[in-house]
């Protein structure tokens, strides 16, 4: 954990190459088929590759579902949550 | 093929779903009620599901976006449950209802908005057994809706992954 109060960071002289993280978090409502083929249809991932990230989601409580620039990871969280998942982004090696 | 049985089939190039006029008039209902929650305030508490917070640690990016991105959220919501609308009013003496690929997704987008929206309302958590919910419960019927939309969910669902 960061002490953040004793840390303070200036983002405007810091430069942050970290990637954006887009996790997807456990919920008790969605169908597990409904999340897998969800994150096939928004990613292109294979049904191997969906089914795992589904149940890392499920057993963990959370999965990075994609990563990349703060654009695109706010592109990929809209369209997750447009489909009703509770999906969430934050800065690579932050609390995430 | 599956074994399974499900309300949704491919038939040609689109799907065929099977619902008969009781069933058909509940979802219309249902989805007229959220589309008017929706379209009255997205933010009540019960609807909190479907607008969630994007930035989990950063206030100040979280109101950013809320403030940027909420209405567009809640314009697409309402455009889907519209065609949603109109999608179950086809056909209306038969049990059954052709539509396309991206009808069939509105479909399944909204059926799960509901079941987010229901489920917030009978407070489902992991530990939920719908099945020790008996009929003196006064969430009983609540429960049953939502058993209902899940099977039809998951027969859509199965029906797009099924090829």
């Amino acid at each position: 954990m960061t002490d953040v109060a004793t840390a303070p960071v200036d983002e405007t002289t810091a430069v942050d190459d970290r990637p954006w993280l887009v996790i997807v978090w456990n919920d008790p409502i969605n169908l597990m088929s409904y999340v897998t083929f969800v994150l096939q249809k928004l990613f292109g991932y294979s049904l191997e590759k969906a089914t795992e990230l589904m149940l890392d989601i499920h057993h963990k409580g959370r999965a990075v579902v994609s990563q990349g620039t703060r654009e695109r990871a706010e592109l990929d969280v809209y369209r997750l949550h447009e489909h009703g998942l509770w999906a969430t982004m934050a800065k690579d090696g932050g609390d995430a | 093929m599956s074994d399974w049985s499900g309300p949704v089939r491919r038939e040609g190039e689109g799907f065929v779903l099977e619902v008969d006029a009781e069933d058909r008039t509940t979802l219309v209902g249902l989805i007229g009620q959220l589309r008017d929650e929706i379209a009255a305030d997205g933010r009540s508490e019960h609807l909190r599901r479907l607008f969630p917070a994007a930035y989990h640690d950063h206030a100040e990016h979280e109101a950013e976006y809320q403030r940027l991105v909420h209405e567009d959220l809640a314009s697409t919501r309402l455009a889907s449950l519209v065609t949603v609308g109109e999608v179950l009013g086809r056909d209306p003496g038969s049990d059954e209802i052709a539509l396309g690929e991206d009808d069939l997704d509105a479909l399944m987008r909204a059926l799960n908005d509901l079941r987010l929206v229901i489920g917030t309302l009978l407070d489902v958590s992991e530990d939920t057994d719908a099945g020790d919910v008996g009929p003196d419960d006064p969430d009983f019927g609540h429960f049953q809706l939502y058993g209902y939309l899940g099977w039809l969910l998951e027969g859509i669902v199965r029906a797009r992954m099924g090829g």
